[in-house]
């Protein structure tokens, strides 16, 4: 399970690990920046809670390196059946909040499974996904692969949580993409898709059907979804060059900004410091993302290659939405900003990620039979 | 399968990663380029709106519904109030705003400041409610002494007549702290609807809230209307209530202690529904003072209290109708059964009295229902036992909430073994079931249940959950009906009831009838006398009546059926220290049956 040896450490990647810490602390002080309330000038103590998810995610990642990740992708099966156990269980016994059933109560702590699920997909899909030869996936290759992607999208479409659902096909897709389609399973896809999509439609809840419109037709909903962006934006736009300075941004501690130390997190950095602040975080996941893919391409191990993929597409996708959330250009969905945005469930499991696509670095080396 | 790829399979799995990336790159430059629009490109735009905070949302609050009459009377409207509010973000010191107001006008220090902590950064909180015309023109006099504060219309409720339906419309006040958690789209100030129809029907009452977006200046002021979401109007509630009704009943009662209800057996909807002494619904308007407050709760006769609904007492020989259901219908005695009663009956050495302490010989159970003979139930009890007749009141709805669509209902309570081991973890004992018999001892039942368990009776088994409200009507013209629930069906005999009803007849009518009080002349009723004791008088058993102090006079019920050939109507008054049923109630119940065959309710042929 572990097999570790002194080579290995060489291999260490500090690059990955340096970025990851970096945009981690910038969380930390965005945090600590929305914590603070201008009115009664307190701090609330989410930045302290952050910092204790930060050393339990810092230990995951360790924790993951060490693993060796073949042995994980090994047993990515027993894993998956697992995981559909669990979301069966939130199911039927998940704590209810907000009307979805997304919760489990362990041990005092309320965990999101569908959260730290995806670590096991993204395993799963590795082992499901590499291959020795040059592929290209046919349409009963495609369906095959489905089979696995069913059961948990339905699971998790049933907690209701439509958004978490999508990313899980989204890691499918990528994988699907990786193994290579031809230009007519492309178009037929399509077809498929756009004949689907009213079918999909009349499926949706009527909030989920409010957000599309809102997005599409922001007049729609002014006072709702519509207010907060316009909130966000005035927020980024007032930011300017520089910023407002460190606790100074007025349009988020006034309270204007709903979320503000989760979802509107980004917005708050880029009131604070400005374009400089906003694009510098935006190139620091740039630079993380490369550095994935780098890995990505050092190692020789199809499984090793598809883990680093799917991870730096869920890094991808998930800041993408979010920074592009904040500043209007997509509809306003729950998805926090990677190690950013407070939140222990979201933290923990891209640490996990990362961890191990530092493990494959590690081992890029190892022979494999 | 951790076989590592070959040269060439690499170089093409290698290149589809740099393609990925690539794809990456491209969308991430569309967020550099938004980001350098919104901050660079549009900066002067974004921070000025940032600056004085100028896209502000303001909510136009949504008119109160109405509440009608069966008729379409209007009993409770709308009218203006003017407030004083004060928006958070423009006010600098809010103590000395208030020192200078308070020399105007009686502002509460403390509950201003709790509602300036609960607004929302630029929204406005209330500083004092329902301003006079004076205090309005030197506010507007002198309003640059005072920066943030602003005058606004706000509607409070108008009665047309604020006290005899006081317990059915219910009173409004402030939203509490719990309200404003559960974050219904209140906000600090709202007024809320507190008891009765204006509580339990308040999500129809209070319509949705619209808003507007507005661009202000840097002193609050609007200069531009973004977007407008228009409010739209709560419902108005009809209620099954005839206003006419209940103000004769008002009348009635004068001084009394108690209430009424009358209820229709076939619909499951209420006529009227009084409660005395009532309380003045003008006094909660616009806010209710400390003083008025502090005489309503500390007034001993809790006029807040719906008797109806929320007080619960033995209901005493009223019970007698049930019991003589029970009776027959579970084959222990027939329409000859006969017992003698001595005046009283001997049970294992203790004596248990009829109220006539002579005695009244060898009767039947027509006679005994007429004359309220309680050694005659007492025998039809102990051939029951307990648990049959437990099991019928239970059915038919008594000692459980009836389901009433009114606030604060009691259950109050009907006994069964399990209840008593649960309770004081001893066993049944027969005496008690004799007590029981009479509708005495442990038995509770509020006048509301002792109407839905006649009706029941009479109408052929349905349970209702009774109503006040005929229907809700939505935009002012669509009617959506409160159709009656029918929460049990039982079957009941009905050569039982006309017997039953037969009877009740005599009680009112015939030579030794002890409910000849209720008599009415232009249509035919029956009815049953109830007593129920507060203490036991024997200390003052050689006094009459009035001589007896009123707290320590008995309970009086009266429940009354109309037509008695082919009954439409329950009526049962509960008169607090009424004396005997006879005596309290049976009067009342009359005087309420004329006035439902003045107003047309029941015919005279």
């Amino acid at each position: 399970m572990f097999q570790l040896n002194r080579k290995h450490f060489k291999y260490f990647d500090y690059i990955l690990t340096l970025i990851v810490l970096t945009i981690a602390t910038i969380g930390i002080f965005a945090i600590y920046s929305a914590s603070f309330d201008l009115n009664s000038g307190k701090f609330s103590s989410f930045y302290l809670k952050q910092m204790i998810w930060l050393f339990a995610g810092i230990l995951t990642y360790l924790l993951f390196t060490i693993i060796n990740y073949r042995f994980l992708v090994k047993h990515s099966f027993l894993l998956y059946l697992l995981s559909l156990a669990i979301l069966l269980l939130v199911l039927i016994k998940g704590h209810i909040g907000m009307g979805a059933q997304r919760w489990i109560n362990i041990a005092g702590f309320r965990l999101q499974p569908s959260e730290f699920i995806k670590v096991v997909w993204i395993l799963f899909l590795a082992k499901q996904f590499a291959t020795n030869k040059i592929e290209y996936a046919t349409f009963l290759d495609i369906f095959k692969k489905l089979i696995y992607l069913i059961p948990i999208f339905l699971l998790i479409f049933l907690e209701p949580d439509l958004g978490t659902a999508l990313v899980y096909v989204y890691l499918w897709g990528i994988g699907v993409l990786y193994l290579g389609v031809k230009r007519y399973t492309v178009f037929i896809t399509l077809i498929i898709i756009i004949i689907a999509l009213p079918v999909g439609w009349n499926h949706l809840k009527d909030y989920q059907k409010k957000r599309v419109i809102t997005f599409l037709n922001p007049e729609k909903d002014p006072f709702g979804a519509g207010y907060h962006v316009i909130q966000s934006k005035i927020a980024i736009g007032s930011g300017g060059l520089k910023g407002k300075g460190f606790l100074k941004g007025t349009q988020s501690h006034l309270k204007f900004l709903p979320e503000r130390h989760t979802d509107f997190i980004f917005s708050l950095i880029c009131e604070e410091f400005g374009f400089i602040g906003g694009a510098t975080l935006l190139s620091l996941f740039l630079l993380l993302l490369m550095r994935i893919i780098y890995i990505a391409i050092l190692t020789k191990e199809p499984s090793g290659k598809l883990i680093a993929l799917l991870t730096a597409a869920l890094i991808f996708f998930q800041t993408y939405v979010n920074a592009a959330m904040t500043m209007g250009i997509m509809p306003v969905v729950g998805i926090p900003m990677p190690f950013v945005s407070y939140g222990g469930s979201s933290l923990i499991t891209l640490c996990s990620l990362c961890g191990i696509v530092n493990s494959i670095a590690l081992r890029r080396y190892d022979i494999v039979s | 399968m951790f076989k590592a790829l070959s040269d060439l399979v690499n170089n093409v799995y290698n290149k589809r990663l740099i393609y990925f990336f690539i794809v990456f790159l491209l969308f991430f430059a569309v967020l550099f380029l938004r980001l350098f629009y919104l901050q660079i490109v549009n900066y002067e735009k974004y921070k000025l709106l940032s600056e004085n905070n100028r896209i502000r949302i303001m909510r136009i609050k949504a008119d109160r519904g109405f509440i009608k009459d069966r008729y379409g009377k209007f009993l409770v409207v709308n009218r203006p109030s003017f407030n004083l509010l004060g928006t958070k973000s423009d006010i600098k010191n809010l103590d000395i705003i208030i020192q200078k107001l308070s020399q105007l006008i009686d502002v509460d220090n403390k509950t201003v400041k709790k509602r300036y902590k609960q607004t929302y950064y630029y929204g406005d909180f209330l500083i004092y409610r329902g301003l006079n015309e004076n205090q309005i023109n030197y506010l507007l006099e002198h309003h640059e002494q005072f920066p943030g504060i602003k005058i606004d219309v706000d509607s409070v409720r108008e009665y047309s007549d604020s006290k005899v339906l006081s317990h059915v419309i219910g009173y409004m006040g402030e939203v509490t702290e719990d309200d404003l958690k559960k974050n219904k789209g209140y906000q600090t100030g709202d007024l809320i609807g507190k008891s009765g129809i204006e509580k339990v029907y308040e999500d129809f009452l209070r319509g949705i809230d619209g808003a507007k977006q507005v661009e202000v200046d840097s002193l609050g002021f609007v200069i531009k209307e973004m977007s407008v979401k228009k409010p739209v109007k709560g419902s108005n509630v009809v209620l099954s209530i005839d206003y006419d009704l209940q103000k004769a009943i008002n009348s009635i009662f004068k001084d009394k202690v108690g209430g009424v209800v009358v209820l229709n057996i076939r619909t499951g909807k209420i006529l009227a529904l009084y409660s005395a002494p009532t309380f003045d619904l003008n006094k909660f308007v616009p806010f209710i003072t400390k003083k008025d407050w502090d005489s309503i709760i500390h007034n001993k006769l809790k006029p807040l209290t719906n008797r109806v609904i929320e007080d619960a007492y033995p209901p005493g020989s009223v019970f007698k109708i049930l019991m003589s259901y029970i009776g027959l219908n579970e084959n222990v005695i027939n329409y000859n059964t006969k017992f003698f009663c001595s005046g009283s009956l001997d049970f294992h050495g203790y004596k248990y009295g009829c109220w006539k302490k002579g005695g009244h010989g060898n009767l039947t159970l027509h006679d005994a229902i007429v004359q309220s003979c309680d050694v005659y139930f007492y025998n039809v009890g102990l051939l029951l036992g307990i648990d049959k007749i437990s099991e019928y009141a239970f059915n038919f709805g008594l000692g459980k909430k009836t389901g009433i669509d009114l606030t604060n209902e009691k259950d109050g309570l009907f006994p069964s073994r399990e209840w008593k081991q649960k309770r004081f973890h001893a066993p049944w004992y027969p005496g008690e079931t004799i007590i029981a018999s009479i509708g005495q001892g442990y038995i509770s039942t509020t006048p509301i249940q002792i109407a839905v368990m006649l009706s029941s009776l009479f109408n052929g088994g349905n349970v209702f959950k009774p109503t006040v409200v005929l229907g809700i009507e939505k935009n002012g013209e669509e009617f959506i009906e409160n159709k009656t629930e029918i929460v049990r069906k039982l079957n009941i005999n009905n050569q039982y009831v006309k017997f039953i009803l037969n009877a009740l007849y005599d009680t009112v009518y015939s030579k030794h009838a002890t409910g000849y009080r209720a008599r009415v002349s232009k249509v035919k009723i029956g009815g049953k006398t109830g007593t129920a004791q507060v203490v036991s008088l024997k200390k003052f058993k050689d006094k009459d009546e009035n001589e007896i102090p009123w707290r320590f006079r008995d309970h009086s019920w009266f429940a009354g059926v109309v037509p008695v050939s082919n009954p439409e109507y329950v009526v049962v008054a509960f008169v607090e220290h009424g004396g005997s049923g006879s005596k309290g109630a049976a009067p009342v119940v009359g005087a309420v049956i004329n006035k439902l065959v003045d107003l047309g309710y029941v015919s005279t042929k």
